[in-house]
């Protein structure tokens, strides 16, 4: 009795561990997503904010370089 | 005992004797597949349970020394096919279906299939989106893999010195090749078992590692300067019709490199990614060579700022050749002849020095040597040794002509004139950061060697700002508002490959200079390569120098000298019995000869306390004072102290770098002058 009782408890725990071990490896896989997403996201905005983009995107907001004298370095 | 008796026991034996035979042959074959088969099957179990992935690692990114980014990775997918599978498996509408999610057109995708291959790529590097459109048709023999992609989100922005990654992420060119070992990734095989469907189990969170990202390579690059440089140069390339250009900015007493620029006739980065015309291409430096012969002559000795040569009305014969100036000049000093860019001149002096000196001179300068920058394939220039040299290439040599140089390697050069005297290994790369943010690599600043003296790059300064600052020098388009600028114009005919002699019409126009002259924070050279005659290095290349330096010092938020100086001298306080002393180094901080004058008479020690060395001396001519001087940098001590009356005509100085020693000292008083030693050093701190 008591030897198919420890069977048992046993068995019980290879069925968890198997049951973790699933959860791991979706985690695992979540995990490499998010950190794909965020080197994509890191890409977006570098190409966003890259200058070639921005000095195209400038004139329509009226913006130019500053001109001699409009910037003053206080020391 | 009874017949039925004995059959019974006969048939009992004879089964026991079967059923020992049979465990016999049982025993007999698991021993054989224990001992004999046993690896074998348990690899083929293994098999069956267990898989392995391997976790493509991204290489790490670059960035410039503001965070800006340079080049990055980002995952994408290649879709692959084993083409008999596919072939026998899928119709010709399916395939069509998979071509247009590949990008491939369908007769192209038959072509790949039909080549006979047992694989081939269908699409490298496609965004993620497209390839779940291939995987989605679910076609046997169709498979994708998770590779990452390099992008350059500034484009072709600083493309010669980042370099270049292959498709399987490998360092081609640039930074991506020379510290390909570090950005690489370490890429690693996760073993796990999995279940009938194929599903992984991890049985241990200690086999769910991840690939290693390669290391962040952080720059000394400044993305705004480079971007200046690049656009500016790229404007003067065009004007000018210059067939390409470069620029390079540092900071002369680091050696680091915020800028390296390359442009092409088309406004592109020349050789877009893969060739660095700024380190690897060597050009005849002309006139620019004047700055470094005089200093050599300076150093040793041969001749003195004040000393004056004939230049022989613009024509003078060196055996059977005739050297020539653009204009004609008589009696020249040696601000002169720097600041009118003569020849003639320039020759004397370097015959006057003699061919073994200038040689070696040069070669201190790194002249013919690598620089030792960190990128790939640098070269060493040209330089003949003095055995080769016959009289008329020492007079060559004198204005830049039969010499070599690399953009990098002048600008170094220059370097040591604006810092002081050293030599400093130009650098690109300041540090490399590992995934978890540890530092795998760093670079400080390293002194080569001391190449001349303080002294003589104080007089170098003062000469070099005359090429700027004179009526009639030849760099005075390279001035920008409210700075001083000291620098040396360049212009050398192109050498004629085929023929071995120059062309006539055929230019390499440059200026080198650094800036603000009294406190050097750049040295920017720029260089155009096959200009037209007429644009000298002074019309073409200083004007560039000019518009490079002004946007730099503005992104760099440095105020001007002049007005800061001038103003910080009136509101503080001072200690009333250094009065006349304060007075003095105030006039000489502002430049202002007048209150200097108007004290050259008194007969206290004047405070010399918190001067650089150039403003001591400056102030010890208008005293009439001798100097005695040791260490480098600002005076932290004094003999006779500041106010003690004057007996014997000399002053001993002792000079310090290190500000924490200038607050120390107990003969400062904090007056004008060490209050400005204090906000320079808190100014470096900050940088």
């Amino acid at each position: 009795m008591g030897v198919v009782a420890l069977g048992f408890a046993t068995l019980l725990a290879r069925l968890e561990v198997t049951q973790e071990g699933y959860r791991l490896s979706s985690l695992r896989a979540e995990n490499l997503k998010l950190e794909d997403d965020n080197r994509d996201l890191r890409l977006q905005i570098a190409q966003l904010a890259s200058r070639e983009r921005l000095r195209a995107l400038a004139p329509k907001f009226d913006l130019r370089p500053p001109v001699a004298g409009q910037v003053v370095t206080l020391p | 005992m009874n017949a039925p008796f004995i059959r019974r026991r006969s048939r009992i034996g004879a089964l026991t004797v079967a059923l020992a035979g049979l465990f016999m042959v049982i025993a007999l074959r698991l021993a054989a597949l224990v001992a004999i088969d046993g690896p074998r099957l348990t690899s083929l179990a293994r098999q069956e349970h267990t898989g392995e992935v391997e976790l493509a690692a991204p290489r790490g990114p670059i960035i410039d020394r503001n965070g800006e980014a340079l080049a990055l990775s980002a995952e994408t997918r290649s879709v692959y096919a084993r083409p008999a599978q596919l072939l026998s498996a899928s119709t010709t509408a399916e395939r069509a279906r998979l071509a247009a999610a590949a990008g491939l057109t369908p007769t192209e995708l038959e072509s790949r299939l039909r080549r006979g291959a047992p694989f081939v790529w269908l699409g490298r590097h496609l965004p993620l989106a497209r390839a779940r459109i291939a995987e989605a048709l679910g076609l046997d023999g169709v498979g994708s893999l998770s590779e990452y992609k390099r992008f350059y989100p500034e484009g072709t922005l600083a493309a010669p010195v980042v370099g270049l990654a292959g498709m399987d992420g490998q360092g081609l060119s640039g930074l991506e090749l020379q510290y390909d070992r570090l950005i690489r990734g370490e890429p690693v095989v996760l073993r796990f078992y999995h279940d009938a469907l194929g599903h992984p189990i991890f049985d241990s969170p200690l086999a769910m590692r991840s690939a290693e990202v390669g290391a962040r390579i952080e720059l000394t690059l400044d993305a705004r300067i480079q971007a200046l440089a690049e656009n500016d140069l790229a404007e003067q390339v065009r004007k000018s019709g210059a067939r390409r250009g470069a620029a390079v900015v540092i900071d002369p007493f680091s050696g680091q490199v915020l800028a390296l620029a390359n442009v092409a006739a088309d406004g592109s980065s020349a050789g877009e990614r893969l060739h660095d015309s700024a380190t690897q291409d060597a050009f005849e430096p002309g006139s620019t060579m004047k700055g470094l012969l005089a200093s050599i002559a300076l150093q040793d000795g041969v001749v003195a700022p004040g000393v004056r040569i004939y230049c022989d009305e613009g024509a003078f014969s060196v055996g059977r050749r005739l050297i020539h100036d653009d204009s004609p000049h008589g009696w020249l000093d040696l601000g002169g002849i720097i600041g009118v860019s003569s020849n003639i001149g320039a020759a004397k002096i370097a015959l006057r020095l003699g061919a073994e000196r200038f040689y070696d001179g040069l070669r201190a300068f790194g002249v013919g040597s690598r620089t030792g920058i960190d990128l790939p394939g640098e070269a060493s220039g040209i330089l003949r040794r003095p055995s080769a040299s016959r009289e008329i290439d020492l007079a060559n040599h004198a204005f830049g002509q039969g010499v070599a140089v690399t953009p990098i390697q002048l600008a170094a050069a220059y370097a040591a004139i604006a810092n002081g005297g050293y030599l400093v290994r130009p650098y690109v790369v300041r540090a490399a950061y590992d995934a978890a943010g540890r530092p795998v690599l760093t670079h400080t600043p390293q002194v080569l060697r001391r190449v001349i003296s303080p002294e003589v790059a104080h007089t170098m300064n003062r000469l070099l700002q005359g090429v700027v600052n004179r009526p009639d020098g030849t760099g005075r388009l390279a001035r920008v508002s409210d700075f001083l600028v000291a620098g040396k114009t360049g212009t050398a005919q192109m050498l004629n490959p085929t023929t071995g002699a120059y062309y006539r019409s055929r230019l390499v126009a440059s200026f080198v200079g650094f800036l603000p002259a009294e406190d050097p924070r750049l040295v920017i050279l720029v260089v155009l390569y096959d200009v037209a005659h007429g644009h000298m290095g002074g019309l073409t290349a200083a004007p560039v120098f000019s518009e490079i330096a002004s946007g730099a010092l503005r992104d760099l938020n440095v105020a001007s000298e002049q007005r800061y100086e001038a103003a910080s001298v009136v509101p503080l306080p001072r200690s009333s019995q250094n009065e006349p002393a304060d007075r003095a180094a105030a006039a000489v901080i502002a430049d202002d000869d007048s209150a200097a004058s108007a004290i050259a008479t008194s007969d206290a020690t004047p405070s010399f306390i918190g001067l650089s060395l150039r403003r001591a001396f400056t102030l010890a001519r208008v005293r009439h004072l001798n100097l005695e001087v040791e260490g480098d940098g600002y005076v932290v001590g004094q003999r006779p102290t500041p106010g003690a009356p004057l007996t014997i005509g000399s002053v001993a100085l002792r000079l310090a770098p290190i500000v924490a020693e200038a607050e120390a000292s107990s003969t400062i008083a904090y007056d004008a002058a060490a209050a400005l030693v204090v906000r320079r050093a808190h100014r470096r701190v900050k940088r």
